[in-house]
């Protein structure tokens, strides 16, 4: 079973960017207390379209210092674009509380306050979005493992958290292997609805099947590793964490606490 | 004191028809290579699991007699605890890859980790084993862009890392391709003459032949052959194990009808044997 | 060796490796099924498994961590309905314990209280976080609803349960099948292997 995925040497499944910018090394919390902070700006702060209009472009700013304006940008209109597209129709023309009609397209009347409605919430996904991939895109997983595992975090969690990163390659080479051992058999994955249905179940129920019966040997494998060894752990590799990180980390965290508290009080 | 001694180790797991393992024992000395064969089924996994542990600590089962890593019974430490004293080696190379470290060098200090092993140490042991197993140079490689055999040494450093005096190692080369195995014996020739005791379960005898001190056969989890490579690999019991014996052997007994093999010559168990003996003649 | 799950976050190594691998499991499968343009996601059959196999606990662990990952990996937007995922895995869980898994069509049941769970959680979040439209095809039922003079609640309610019921039938059904599947000696390391057995 694992024999043909060795030669695949296919790249790690992360959205991770190598880069050596100060947004880079800037500590794994921070990008994460960040991507919180812009949350809570964006759906509990003042609602101001404005507002989440500044935050997007402060968060492409920042992607243009790290040297990933091109992926985050791509990201940003995979994402945005069909919700764009299906928001500004669907509410245009059906959102409950339009009245004012703003213009007609091949008789069907669109309302502004549908355009309002949708283009505020996609503002404040958008301000989100663009977070996270800050986020996603200078990050290394890895490093925010160990972050974890810093912070004293239990390192059940930082297994659950780190391993399935690295097998997802291992998985995803293991199925283009069972596809193609069952073109060759002759059961087709493409066709009509009923035939991709009838694809799936021998492709999923033995992939499951197996990847259950491995997870013995995987389990063993950490505990004849002193997973499960009861003194303290040390750990190799070391996040750098300056004082000037942890009273930046410190800021966001009050003004968050801040917002929600406003928000619960107005 | 004998490195390693089983004494009439029998174990079932949950449901199962017929015990596992069946009235074992045996000794192992320190430096000691023992090879266990069999056919599939046979128990070998389960002896190397009892070995490092894992039975009855992991699968349960029912469980009796005992297994003595020197003065330790394994029985009354966790595995974790008996991972210091014993390390296992498992057949599928991914596998046993913890997953959750980026690098070789990450994967290797992992174990250190666990133990709480000193940042200064984990360089120092780290890097003794990547070298003994041949895998400084992938230090800062991704375990998972490594082939199947280097995966397997992979494995092989993890533990060696935690510095067992015993090695347990389940079929560590089916998976293996002529030249991935012949590395892993070469690193298990070197650690066997640095003093470790190393148990290893293998289905080609032939490599079996070549480095084991002493063989061990297992037929249905009972033991039932013992000694010599040259004596154990040329019984006719072998058979009735269900094992086959080594082309080099079957030819020498063909070659003794026909008169091409000297009559008194013991049966060969290796290609230069082989050769030896028929050149003899 | 494996601890019991005494306290909360003591899982033992079996249900941590098997957790990883049901992440693993939700995440390849149904960008997978994605790929194969089904009417269905299949992106919870490892959280249904966990549940069945490890309890509810586990199992809303495993959904909430597959969303996150899935941000990390691929598309942020996943990590949104992270909250969902977990319901998904508790729901599971609570079903196999009341002995839902034993037989395929209890699993159905089980299929259509886990879509009920999953709306009571994934209505709120499609419709305050999203505005009820999430870019997908399930966004033409929603324009449908509206157009009919619902409002937009009733709207995202129906949609979220039609557009569940067959996948989260489908996805127990197949959980199902998979756990009958396994081997004894495999079954037997998981704690909960009782709540499938007939």
């Amino acid at each position: 079973m694992s024999q043909p995925e060795k030669n695949r040497r296919n790249d790690d499944a992360v959205l991770y960017i190598r880069g050596e910018t100060w947004l880079h090394k800037s500590h794994p919390f921070n990008k994460l207390i960040y991507v919180l902070l812009t949350g809570v700006v964006a759906y509990l702060g003042p609602e101001t379209m404005l507002l989440e209009g500044c935050c997007i472009a402060l968060n492409f700013a920042l992607a243009v210092q790290a040297g990933i304006f091109r992926a985050a940008w791509g990201l940003f209109w995979r994402t945005m674009l069909p919700l764009a597209l299906f928001m500004t129709a669907i509410h245009g023309i059906f959102y409950p509380d339009n009245l004012t009609v703003l213009f007609s397209l091949f008789g069907q009347y669109y309302y502004l306050e549908g355009f309002v409605y949708a283009g505020n919430i996609l503002l404040q996904l958008g301000a989100l979005l663009t977070a996270s991939a800050l986020l996603v895109f200078l990050t290394n997983p890895a490093d925010l493992i160990s972050a974890m595992t810093q912070a004293g975090c239990p390192p059940s969690l930082a297994y659950l958290t780190g391993s399935p990163l690295q097998l997802l390659s291992v998985m995803r080479a293991r199925i283009q292997t069972i596809q193609a051992a069952q073109r060759a058999r002759g059961l087709e994955s493409e066709g009509n609805l009923v035939v991709r249905f009838r694809a799936l179940f021998p492709l999923v129920v033995p992939l499951v099947l197996g990847s259950l019966i491995e997870i013995e040997q995987r389990s063993i494998a950490l505990e004849i590793r002193g997973f499960n060894s009861p003194g303290p752990k040390t750990s190799w590799r070391i996040i750098e964490d300056t004082a000037r990180q942890r009273a930046l980390r410190l800021l966001m965290l009050c003004v968050i606490f801040l917002l929600v508290i406003l928000r619960i009080f107005s | 004191m004998p490195a390693l001694c089983l004494s009439h180790l029998t174990f079932s797991y949950p449901d199962a028809a017929r015990p596992a393992l069946a009235d074992i024992s045996f000794q192992v000395e320190k430096g000691e290579m023992i090879a266990v064969v069999g056919a599939n089924r046979s128990g070998k996994s389960t002896l190397c699991y009892a070995i490092a542990g894992v039975v009855p600590h992991f699968y349960h089962g029912k469980f009796r007699g005992q297994v003595r890593i020197g003065e330790k019974t394994t029985s009354e430490y966790t595995v974790a605890q008996l991972a210091r004293s014993v390390g296992l080696v498992l057949q599928i190379p991914g596998n046993q890859l913890s997953g959750v470290r980026s690098t070789v060098f990450e994967e290797v200090a992992f174990g250190l980790e666990n133990m709480g092993v000193k940042r200064e140490k984990i360089y120092e042991r780290v890097m003794a084993v990547l070298e003994l197993t041949g895998l400084e140079s992938f230090s800062s490689r991704s375990p998972y862009h490594l082939s199947g055999g280097e995966q397997q040494r992979l494995a092989l450093a993890a533990v060696l890392a935690i510095s067992p005096d015993i090695l347990a190692l389940d079929e560590p080369t089916t998976f293996l391709d002529p030249d991935g195995t012949r590395q892993v014996y070469d690193i298990l020739h070197q650690l066997r003459c640095q003093g470790k005791t190393i148990i290893v379960a293998e289905q080609r005898l032939e490599w079996i032949a070549l480095y084991a001190d002493r063989v061990i056969v297992l037929d249905s989890g009972r033991m039932v052959l013992q000694g010599s490579p040259a004596k154990v690999l040329t019984d006719p019991k072998l058979r009735e194990a269900g094992l086959e014996w080594m082309p080099y052997t079957e030819a020498a007994v063909l070659g003794k009808k026909q008169g091409v093999w000297p009559e008194e010559r013991e049966l060969p168990v290796s290609f230069a044997d082989a050769v030896d003996g028929f050149s003899a003649s | 060796m494996a601890q019991q799950n005494t306290v909360k976050f003591t899982f033992s190594t079996m249900t941590l490796a098997l957790i990883a691998m049901a992440i693993v499991l939700n995440i390849a499968i149904g960008q997978l099924v994605a790929l194969l343009k089904l009417p269905i996601f299949l992106d919870s059959i490892g959280t249904v498994l966990v549940g069945i196999l490890a309890g509810p606990l586990a199992g809303g662990l495993t959904g909430l961590l597959t969303n996150l990952i899935w941000g990390m990996v691929s598309s942020p937007v996943a990590a949104a309905f992270s909250p969902v995922a977990m319901v998904i895995g508790i729901a599971a869980g609570l079903c196999a314990k009341y002995g839902l898994f034993k037989t395929w069509w209890l699993a159905v049941l089980s299929g259509v209280i886990i879509t009920f769970f999953n709306a009571v959680v994934a209505v709120p979040i499609r419709l305050y976080m999203f505005g009820g439209i999430t870019g997908s095809g399930a966004d033409f039922m929603t324009a449908y609803m509206l157009a009919l003079g619902k409002d937009l609640f009733g709207s995202v309610v129906v949609t979220v349960f039609t557009s569940n019921l067959l996948d989260k039938v489908v996805t127990a059904l197949l959980a199902w099948a998979v756990v009958k599947g396994l081997p004894s000696r495999t079954l037997h390391r998981f704690s909960r292997e009782k709540r499938v057995a007939t």
